[in-house]
């Protein structure tokens, strides 16, 4: 930060403490490129990127060591589902039974082969003796159901899957938890940022909060997807704090929506997303994007099986370059950005800086008060510091 | 490119200068990094009604040291006032450990604390060349923790993964006071500790979450245990000096031969297998290799 900055950033602390109220235009809304000309929100997936190996982190080889994609759904339940490839298949739009049927193969395919996805869907495939499912199916609840469980016991389902959508909803929640010992997930997205800690303490092993669903709600006007994944993380994190649970006991974050490439796997995970879910129509359209072949269920069910590999490939490649042998242990320090608006919407580092945006300005008061003689406590600050980066 | 080497007297032995051996282990390895450099050294005779604790008061880009003895009942409520200010970064909570660390070479740090004259049942010195954090006194090495009393742990190495961590103990309500990753290595080792009291499961379950390259040692008040990473990337050694009508039989561990070579700990010479923690406790009698 010049000192220019450091001027324009003094002078509105001034501002604030004569008048109470924070700037109306922030010195750096042109930087932060808030809105672009259309006054539509930019995409800043691409003003985020991961950090390779560096000094202090030498690279794994991910042709010799072991990078871990496993992730454990459950908690503390006796049934647990194991993924090997941190993917959920979930989109927003009902799945139709012949899409249905080309991921069933394609995830019985990969299943077979040690690559274990999950798939949540309403309706499901009908099994025979030759074509078992070999995937974990979380069966997906509507929310206005007023039957018990026994319809969704029939089938055998790893998981459950419910959508939240007010306070009733948390009555099924209970009661499907008394009934039912495997994983149970939560979509928080029509209610996100509340209940979350509702859900988990009644036994939820899971959030899914879809970031485009999310994005669209008042609360989270011209805010982005990174602010969705970021905020949700810190809700449960939120629910865990000082408590002693083992960590790999959690609940877990699935996030679905926007995410759909490699890239945006690692950088979501490095948000704090265990799980992502993938959108079924958009899995399809990219394994099928370059398809020269008739689309029936099998050629489909072929290209839904390379690109599930190779995206197992990218995404185990980017924190073995980061020097991981563990996919989950990616964090917000493994990124950065050069997004002003990034780095307040997800607290990720600045670029060339290695601090968050929050981090420096609070380090700018932090000298003004003490050079000042002004008495501020911390969350006193930490106003002070929210109200200068309008979060 | 760190350098850390440890002592073990045999038979419980305090009389001898043990900052003496750890300075000459030092010295040796001084060539592998020259930014920082700092001791922990145990004697179970100093300090027994007050806990010790040892922190840095930053003032201006300065680092005043300051040593404050604390009666058990006053413990809770100096470790809130400590923690809320921001300027302060404590070094070392003790009840038999000696922990003296600062930027500069061994010998500075010998000018200033006469370590060499520190005896001591067992003591662990490190060397610093700073890969991720800047060269400041308080990220000197050994690190400790207010977690609980006489943990130290010097490093040498990177835990890659070290923000997941980092954050995992936060969230337990553990309060860190630096960015070095070493730190994050003492308090998630007292945090085993205190769940069931064994260090090899402790050391075990580090081993088990922690990425990278690195090699440590972790004093406690009667035991050190000196740990390689999963891949042994980096280098790690022990061995035994008999003793003799001057001074008492010891085991020392550094990263380098040429310090067990300086101090004459060349019997059963040995490198820990990766991703096994190697253990030595205080009582040990007998010149058997411990498991």
């Amino acid at each position: 930060m010049n000192d220019a900055d450091k001027f324009i950033i003094r002078k509105a602390i001034l501002e604030l403490a004569k008048t109470g109220t924070p700037r109306f235009t922030s010195i750096d809304d042109e930087v932060r490129n808030l809105y672009n000309i259309n006054s539509k929100a930019i995409n800043l997936w691409d003003f985020v990127t991961a950090i390779g190996a560096q000094l202090s982190r030498p690279p794994y080889d991910p042709y010799r060591e072991t990078i871990s994609l496993d992730i454990s759904i459950g908690r503390k339940r006796s049934r647990k589902v194991i993924l090997n490839i941190p993917l959920i298949i979930y989109g927003n739009i009902a799945i139709h039974y012949s899409s249905l049927e080309s991921v069933h193969v394609a995830l019985n395919r990969l299943a077979e082969k040690g690559n274990v996805l999950g798939l949540i869907s309403e309706i499901e495939i009908n099994t025979t003796k030759d074509n078992k499912r070999k995937y974990p199916l979380f069966k997906k609840v509507p929310f206005d159901i007023n039957d018990g469980l026994e319809d969704y016991k029939k089938s055998h389902p790893e998981g459950l899957m419910l959508q939240y959508k007010d306070e009733t909803s948390l009555k099924m929640l209970q009661n499907f938890r008394k009934e039912f010992d495997g994983p149970l997930l939560v979509d928080v997205s029509e209610v996100f940022p509340l209940y979350i800690k509702t859900i988990l303490e009644e036994g939820a092993d899971g959030i899914i909060v879809d970031t485009d669903k999310v994005t669209k709600n008042e609360r989270y006007k011209g805010k982005h997807a990174i602010a969705v994944i970021h905020d949700a993380k810190k809700a449960i994190n939120d629910y865990y704090k000082g408590r002693e649970e083992n960590d790999d006991d959690n609940a877990i974050l699935v996030i679905a929506g926007d995410v759909n490439s490699a890239g945006k796997i690692v950088k979501a995970a490095a948000l704090g997303a265990n799980v992502v879910g993938y959108s079924t129509s958009m899995l399809i359209a990219h394994s099928n994007m370059y398809s020269e072949k008739p689309s029936d269920v099998s050629s489909i069910a072929d290209n839904v099986y390379r690109h599930m590999v190779g995206t197992k490939g990218e995404i185990k490649g980017i924190p073995a370059a980061l020097g991981y042998s563990d996919f989950h242990n990616l964090s917000p320090s493994d990124l950065r950005t050069s997004s002003i608006d990034a780095s307040i919407q997800g607290d990720i580092p600045l670029e060339g800086i290695d601090r968050t945006y929050k981090e420096m300005i609070e380090q700018v008061v932090n000298e003004y008060v003490s050079e000042k003689g002004i008495k501020l406590n911390s969350s006193e600050t930490q106003e002070v510091v929210r109200s200068i980066v309008r979060e | 490119m760190c350098g850390i080497c440890a002592v073990m007297m045999e038979n419980r032995n305090k009389d001898f200068p043990i900052g003496c051996l750890l300075y000459k282990m030092m010295e040796s390895q001084q060539i592998r990094a020259q930014d920082s450099t700092g001791v922990a050294i145990f004697n179970k005779e100093t300090n027994k009604e007050f806990y010790k604790l040892d922190y840095f008061r930053k003032n201006n880009g300065k680092y005043n040291p300051v040593t404050e003895k604390v009666p058990p009942e006053r413990l809770d409520k100096t470790f809130y006032e400590l923690t809320q200010d921001p300027n302060i970064v404590i070094t070392s909570f003790a009840k038999e450990m000696n922990l003296l660390k600062d930027i500069g070479l061994v010998r500075d740090l010998d000018a200033k604390y006469k370590i060499r004259s520190i005896q001591g049942t067992h003591g662990i010195g490190h060397l610093r060349i700073a890969t991720s954090s800047r060269v400041t006194p308080d990220n000197a090495h050994p690190f400790s923790t207010i977690v609980m009393p006489d943990i130290a742990v010097v490093h040498n190495g990177e835990i890659t993964n070290y923000s997941k961590l980092r954050s995992s103990l936060e969230l337990q309500g553990y309060h860190l006071f630096t960015r070095c990753d070493s730190e994050v290595i003492a308090v998630f080792i007292a945090d085993q500790l205190l769940r069931h009291g064994d260090l090899e499961k402790a050391n075990y379950e580090l081993i088990k979450k922690a990425d990278g390259p690195f090699t440590y040692i972790v004093a406690t008040s009667n035991s050190l245990a000196l740990v390689r990473d999963k891949f042994g990337a980096r280098k790690g050694i022990f061995g035994y000096n008999p003793g003799n009508r001057n001074y008492p039989p010891f085991w020392a561990m550094a990263t380098d031969l040429s310090a067990l070579d300086s101090v004459g700990a060349t019997f059963y010479v040995e490198t820990p297998q990766p991703g096994k923690p190697k253990i030595f406790y205080n009582e040990m009698k007998t010149r058997s290799i411990p498991n």
